[in-house]
């Protein structure tokens, strides 16, 4: 198992240097330059071009990357355009608030859609599937943003219980890790039903009944592990969709986090900050996927003994 | 009491759109205490259906059994709720099925899947049910059966898979255990194996099997009498000796005629013309009738019945008093005409 890890882990390096490649290809590609975006509308050309040299932006593109890559390795992302404060504080300010919301956000939609696809296979074409399936098909098709203008309209405006925003405590995470959750829950609320369902007509089912076994020990022995793979790889997939969806969510709620970093940095063109943004979502989800693939061969034998 | 099994009249079919299809149509026979009954017959049969039906294992499927009575042991168990019919599988009546390489669940340990049966019906701690366990694999021929239970189902062989299905299904002493195409999916050499394992736990348990294949080399090899089934109904039965010594319906003799013997060139393999009927397309009279070469008039139009001589039943206007009938039928027709 460990090996396996380690493996895996190595195999990965090869990957974050070609991502973070292609990151730093495509901030240059985008019109527009830093240099004189810094000096500001009245410098002179000679200005502009002092700073361009004090920034390393005159030096051929692939040098630039390699000093990239070696401030990247020692902690250096750069310093903001816009306010001049090394991006690795202003990242370091944002990211605890955005990982407790994704986090959050990520279990309470794996528990309830586990759940809610688990009732709806085992009570399958009853009332209990059916509602559970209504509560899928709003998750999926409700705008997550239109879910946290509803949440704060009730709980914020008209109840008063719930901060519109911010980050201040727990109470504040509740409605942003719910808008941004409810779409999750509801994708694998919907897998977990059908996986359970398909697992349901296999073989080994059978034996189990043969066996004399009744259903919750058919369902929760037999089967739930097993039509857990397909479901935690589509989790992971939508884990992806999760960073995009918590900038959103992120600026309804006016929540100080990465997400809304991102959306200031890129309105001001903030290179530096925008770049280190990209590659951290990057590597956020090659992590997710690295994460699946161990859950993946913790529930499959099969995987772990290759 | 002699008999462990008697299945009586059974019926079962399934839900289709346009209402219930039969696909076993009112069946009888019965398995003697520690004898080995075979049911053999052409893919399509119904004879996994039957033995489903036996074990009341349908409730995932269509299917349901219509009519008869399956008494096992004095008690029908047509008639019991489903918890009570639990108490009987894997404990006194037990299946193994078809397709070793799926019928154990991939992502737990053999050792898990063993215990859970012993544990669910004996009333063991988890380390008697261990140690039972371990001598169970023993008992089926399984070398380093301690590894075996740390072992996952793929890393065993379709055999060595196979050996740990009869394992939990003899590990509760069951008197009856239901074999569907035990050794349909294994290679020659492992086919032998099986059936030898089968037929010492037999012995040793004196337990009654039901031996379901569309194999006639395996009745040869293992079964006390045999029972040959065509589109859901018997069309013979008999003991083992007698049925190849003197096979009585025309579908029997193909099936002995095609079975493959040495030193006959696999080209001159004899092969039953045809295929079997659907059930939705079942002809009137005998169900054979279109394939047989020994058709008569009668035969289309009348299904014949299955009669008892000694010992050796068969359904065929051949061994019946057809004149009579023909008789009868003429007497009606010109009566109507
Ligand atoms: N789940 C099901 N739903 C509908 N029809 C079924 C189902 N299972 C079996 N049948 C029908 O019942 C009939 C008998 O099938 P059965 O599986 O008993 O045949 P068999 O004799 O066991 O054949 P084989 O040698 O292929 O295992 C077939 O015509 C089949 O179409
Ligand atoms: S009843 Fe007629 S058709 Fe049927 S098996 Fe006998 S001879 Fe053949
Ligand atoms: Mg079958």
């Amino acid at each position: 198992m460990w090996q396996y890890i380690v493996k895996r882990v190595i195999g990965l390096i090869p990957l974050i240097l070609v991502v973070s490649f292609v990151i730093f290809m495509f901030i240059h590609l985008i019109p527009g330059d830093p240099a004189r975006l810094i000096a500001g509308k009245e410098a002179t050309i000679e200005e502009v071009q002092e700073i361009r040299v004090s920034l390393g932006l005159d030096k051929p593109i692939i040098e630039q990357y390699f000093v990239y890559l070696k401030d990247l390795l020692t902690g250096d992302l750069g310093y903001s355009i816009q306010s001049g404060a090394p991006v690795s504080e202003l990242i370091g300010e944002r990211i605890m608030p955005t990982l407790g919301l994704t986090f959050i956000s990520i279990i309470w939609a794996l528990v309830v859609g586990i759940l809610i696809g688990v009732v709806s296979a085992v009570f399958r074409n009853k009332w209990p599937d059916h509602l559970g399936m209504v509560v899928a098909v709003s998750g999926i098709s409700l705008p997550n943003f239109w879910v946290g203008l509803v949440l704060i309209q009730l709980f914020s405006v008209q109840l008063g219980w719930l901060p519109t925003g911010g980050a201040d405590d727990w109470k504040s995470y509740l409605m942003p890790s719910f808008a941004l959750g409810a779409g999750i829950m509801a994708m694998i609320a919907r897998f977990m039903r059908s996986s359970l369902m398909e697992t349901m007509k296999q073989d080994y089912i059978r034996t189990g009944r043969a066996k004399g076994l009744g259903g919750n020990a058919i369902v929760f022995g037999h089967a739930l592990k097993n039509s857990l793979i397909p479901v935690v790889t589509i989790a992971g997939l939508q884990f992806g969709f999760l960073l995009g969806g918590s900038v959103v969510v992120e600026t309804v709620f006016s929540f100080p986090g990465l997400g809304r970093l991102l959306i200031d940095s890129i309105q001001f063109r903030d290179y530096p900050v925008v770049q280190a943004e990209i590659l951290l979502f990057s590597l956020q989800f090659i992590l997710v996927n690295l994460l699946v693939d161990i859950v993946y061969s913790f529930l499959n034998p099969k995987i772990r003994y290759q | 009491m002699n008999q462990l099994l008697q299945v009586k009249n059974l019926k079962t079919g399934f839900r289709k759109e346009n209402g219930m299809q039969n696909v076993v149509h009112g069946i009888s026979f019965h398995v003697n205490k520690g004898e080995i009954v075979g049911i053999v017959g052409e893919s399509g049969c119904g004879k996994s259906v039957t033995s489903l039906s036996i074990m009341r294992l349908l409730h995932d499927t269509p299917g349901e059994i219509v009519d008869g009575s399956v008494m096992f042991k004095g008690e029908d168990l047509t008639a019991l709720s489903e918890r009570q019919m639990k108490k009987y599988r894997g404990n006194e009546l037990s299946m193994i099925f078809q397709e070793p390489m799926t019928s154990l669940n991939p992502v737990l340990k053999i050792g898990r899947q063993l215990r859970e049966t012993i544990q669910l019906h004996l009333n063991m701690s988890k380390k008697e049910a261990h140690q039972h366990a371990i001598s169970m694999l023993k008992s089926v021929g399984i070398p380093r059966a301690e590894d075996v239970m740390n072992d996952y189902p793929h890393q065993l062989s379709g055999g060595m898979r196979q050996r740990v299905m009869i394992a939990i299904a003899i590990s509760c002493n069951p008197s009856l255990l239901i074999a569907d195409e035990p050794t349909t999916a294994l290679d020659v050499t492992i086919q032998a194996q099986i059936l030898s394992v089968l037929k010492d736990v037999q012995k040793q348990n004196e337990m009654g099997i039901l031996m379901i294949t569309h194999d006639l080399g395996v009745v040869a090899e293992v079964c006390d009498r045999v029972v040959v089934m065509y589109a859901g109904r018997i069309v013979e039965s008999a003991t083992v000796e007698e049925l190849f010594a003197a096979p009585k319906h025309p579908y029997t003799k193909g099936l002995i005629a095609s079975v493959p013997k040495i030193g006959q060139g696999i080209n001159r393999l004899y092969s039953i013309p045809g295929t079997v009927p659907s059930p939705s397309n079942m002809p009137t009279g005998c169900k054979f009738a279109p394939r047989c070469s020994q058709v008569m008039e009668i035969c289309k139009i009348k299904e014949p019945e299955l009669i008892q001589m000694k010992e050796h039943d068969c359904r065929c206007w051949l061994y019946q008093e057809k004149e009579q009938e023909v008789e009868h039928i003429e007497k009606g027709s010109s009566a109507r005409g």
